[in-house]
């Protein structure tokens, strides 16, 4: 069973209540689902909408065609002949009649009836979780935890009058119910939790769409967890104050998208020679410059590898999905603690903004280390050229003076301009580079072992492309897939164990470019023999690369 | 103070400086080695943080740990530093371009937080790492090497900005001047918020004007019936500039909390605190 919800209106109509009530309730009833925002970047009007595709087995990504639409406007009936399946159902206005085009079941509700009920603007919305809610075989009693924070005892009490009205007029189809111990958490949630699990004791960030999430959550989590969150003047204090305190022994961290990210370069160049551990967050949205501030798009890769003058050691990691958004988030603090460089998580607004059921996180087994020197000699060489890893001291915790420098340097951190030292200095990173190749994790596999065709991606497109080489693998196609999430540096052999004669190789990114596509061929000699590509703002669905697979000559 | 007593001070650094020689920043790391040692404070519990330029390199200069990043950005990065170990003791060390010119941003909103950290602007009205160009403190119509018919932005007055921002300590001093320069840092060491000190310095190699008989000539020490925590009084006093005289000492001392005591859960240093990932778990509970 698979079947996708769409609710679609305004910003501002209840398009993020109805999508959270029915979230919440639907997983608590034992589907796992997975839901994505499409929304303009405006606070009022505009057409939106959200999905939210469940199912009894795992799922991957959101369908682009809904079996239920809530319509919240006449817009959005306007818009049911598009979004709808053809065997799906409308739950519209009756008065929005005749500007429908849907040929489908629509089940007109009553304008007249709701008011009656109550004088709240959008009770579509709430009619509309009793309805839903009834017919995945919700009990009418599990209507009652549903409340908002916000709500006083009258909007609360019409609000459960509408909840029923709309449950009483349903049809009960699905009686669907496990008991897993499943939360539901965002890929901006999950990022931030992974963080808070590897220590994060400070987070400083500029407000920028799509990543603005993570200090969102972070924040409210402040007292929880004895934390400190500040919205800094921009982003370049926000990248400075994390490797300051990072500096002084602290885990710490930023996140904000291409525009800021492009203000925080200097300082990742910064934290690389200064060997200070720094994980930065780069959730993409479409550019270059403002772009599309609430859309999607994989087009930073190539930026976030070559930002800064110079060279230096830097990892880039991609998570795959929103538990992927988490042991990653992570494991880039003990990588960035490990070799004592800039780590950038580099995520999207699709995974930002997908919600998912997923398996509670296992922190039992995580294992945080620090790399740490808290031997207390005062002979101590902060920039040993020797040392790759860790031995690092912090200031002001033992009696060894600590110099923390953004030069050329001595093995002690004093301004230099020999040529040993400079030399000394490349060599370091050179051997931190070459250890992060060994250590890169290596693509996931999925699909038929008996693939002809072997689709590359990486980062959020997972989702989508796993859906995808399920449905193609069904019509008698023999396709496999890899996603990686450690996008570079690339391990040289890492797709040696991949590569058989006659088989075709297609590149599958939210780019036009071919961004990860050319960085593979440059890293391990493995060249695509074709490509499918997504880059209108979108987010790829199953469906669309199939319908792009099989228009393509490949 | 005698070859012997400097020997005694820890803070003193036998490495050489690549500095000018009569540089007024040589009065200024002279003031700071005097007035650390002698409030009784241990090197491993400073730290010196600084951008970039002439100034900037100081913390090279003086055995205590050292934080040198880039231009214009020591104040994120000591609001970083500050927020994880609260025991260090921030100085931040900057030139006028660089606190005011690639870094007036964060100025402004780092005083807004009130942190907690001594800040020594050395303000020789130029540039001197880059040779000679006008800096956010060089008069209008001023001559310099790059603004050959000379300046055409009107000079920013730090002092009586920082009046204006409600900065929580502002003083004024001369890099020709040790005790009053000493008195200043020590009463900004004492003092709990943003203490500025905007230090007037002469550039022996690129401003021809300020020369050290320039400020000689004007700067002259407040009278002690002055009331620095009277903010219009303050903001007249602050706009003194010039060849009618500059006062220096504390223009305006304006205590409040400061930045940490408003996280008020903050009871210890980030630093010291324990973490582990089962931390997490109860916020996991909330998402079921």
């Amino acid at each position: 069973m698979r079947k996708t919800i769409g609710i679609a209106g305004a910003a501002g109509e209840g398009i993020n209540t109805v999508q959270s009530f029915l979230e919440k309730n639907l997983k608590r009833q034992g589907y796992a689902l997975i839901s994505y925002k499409n929304y303009m970047s405006r606070v009022r009007g505009g057409f939106n909408y959200a999905l939210i595709t469940l199912s009894d087995d795992t799922v991957f990504a959101v369908e682009d065609k809904v079996d239920l639409l809530v319509a919240l406007n006449s817009d959005a009936v306007k818009e049911a002949g598009t979004l709808l399946k053809q065997d799906g159902i409308l739950l519209g206005l009756d008065v929005f009649k005749e500007v429908c085009a849907f040929s489908g079941r629509v089940i007109w509700v009553s304008e007249k009836q709701l008011k009656e009920i109550s004088k709240i603007k959008m009770g579509i919305g709430m009619y509309a979780v009793g309805w839903i809610l009834k017919y995945f075989g919700l009990s009418k009693g599990q209507l009652q935890g549903i409340t908002h924070a916000t709500w006083d005892a009258s909007v609360q009490k019409e609000n459960a009058q509408l909840l029923e009205f709309g449950y009483d007029a349903a049809d009960g189809v699905y009686d669907y119910k496990r008991t897993e111990d499943r939360i539901l958490v965002s890929g901006n949630q999950a990022t931030a939790l992974g963080a808070l699990a590897a220590g994060l004791g400070f987070y400083a960030a500029y407000p920028m769409a799509p990543s603005t999430g993570i200090m969102n959550y972070l924040s409210s989590q402040e007292k929880t967890l004895g934390i400190v969150v500040e919205q800094v003047e921009d982003e370049i204090a926000a990248a400075m104050a994390a490797i300051g305190a990072s500096t002084c022994g602290v885990r710490a961290m930023t996140g904000t998208s291409g525009g800021g990210f492009s203000l925080m370069v200097e300082a990742l160049g910064f934290a690389a020679v200064a060997e200070v551990p720094l994980v930065m967050c780069n959730v993409q949205r479409p550019g270059p410059a403002t772009g599309l501030p609430t859309r999607t798009e994989q087009a930073d890769l190539s930026f976030v590898v070559n930002a800064s003058q110079g060279e230096f050691a830097r990892a880039v990691m991609a998570p795959i999905d929103v538990e992927d958004a988490f042991e990653t988030s992570f494991r880039a603090f003990n990588v960035a603690d490990q070799y004592q460089i800039p780590v950038i998580l580099l995520t999207d607004q699709l995974l930002a903004d997908t919600v998912k059921g997923i398996d509670r996180f296992d922190t039992s087994t995580l294992e945080v280390n620090r790399y740490l020197d808290t031997k207390d000699t005062e002979v101590y060489e902060r920039y040993d050229f020797n040392q790759i890893e860790g031995r690092r001291r912090i200031p002001g915790l033992t009696q060894s003076l600590i110099m923390t420098d953004s030069h050329i340097h001595t093995s002690h951190g004093r301004v230099s301009e020999t040529s040993e030292d400079t030399v000394a200095l490349k060599h370091k990173f050179i051997k931190k580079m070459e250890a992060l190749r060994r250590q890169a994790k290596p693509p996931l596999f999925y699909g038929d072992s008996a693939y002809e065709t072997l689709f590359v991606c990486w980062g959020s497109t997972y989702g989508a492309l796993r859906e995808a080489v399920d449905l193609l693998n069904a019509k008698g196609h023999r396709i496999a897939l890899l996603a990686f999430t450690d996008v570079y540096p690339l391990n040289e052999a890492c797709m040696k164990p991949y590569i058989k004669p006659n088989i075709k190789v297609i590149n599958v990114e939210g780019n036009a470019f071919n961004q990860f596509g050319k960085l593979l061929r440059l890293e391990t000699g493995v060249a695509y023999d074709g490509t499918i590509n997504r880059y209108d703002g979108r987010p790829f669905t199953g469906q669309w690369i199939v319908e792009a697979y099989e228009e393509g000559s490949f | 103070m005698n070859q012997i007593e400097i020997n005694e001070n820890p803070f003193v650094s036998e490495k050489g400086t690549t500095w000018c020689p009569g540089c007024g920043n040589f009065g200024i790391l002279e003031a700071l080695n005097q007035s650390l040692f002698e409030m009784g404070i241990k090197p491993q519990d400073v730290l010196m943080v600084s951008g970039i330029g002439q100034a900037a390199k100081l913390p090279h200069y003086i055995n205590a740990n050292g934080f040198n990043t880039l231009h214009g950005r020591a104040l994120p990065a000591a609001l970083g530093a500050h927020v994880a170990n609260s025991a260090l003791k921030v100085i931040v060390n900057s030139g006028d371009g660089d606190t005011y010119g690639e870094g007036g941003n964060h100025f402004l909103h780092n005083v807004r937080r009130n942190l907690d950290l001594v800040h020594i602007v050395h303000n020789n009205q130029v540039y001197g790492l880059t040779k000679g160009q006008g800096s956010p403190t060089t008069p209008l119509g001023q001559k310099t090497r790059l603004q050959v018919e000379g300046m055409r932005s009107d000079a920013l007055n730090p002092v009586a900005m920082a009046v204006a921002l409600k900065c929580s300590f502002v003083a004024r001093s001369f890099s020709g001047n040790l005790p009053h320069l000493k008195a200043m840092i020590k009463a900004a060491m004492a003092h709990k918020g943003y203490a500025l000190i905007d230090v007037l310095q002469p550039c022996i190699s690129f401003n021809k004007i300020n020369t050290f008989k320039w400020y000689k000539d004007r700067v002259y020490e407040l009278d002690t019936s002055y009331d620095p925590t009277d903010e219009n009084a303050a903001y007249e006093m602050a706009l003194k500039y010039g060849d009618a005289g500059i006062p220096i000492g504390i223009i305006y001392s304006n205590p409040k909390p400061d930045f940490l005591s408003r996280i008020p859960h903050m009871k210890k240093p980030l630093v010291s605190i324990d973490r582990k990932p089962a931390d997490i778990d109860t916020l996991l509970d909330r998402l079921t």
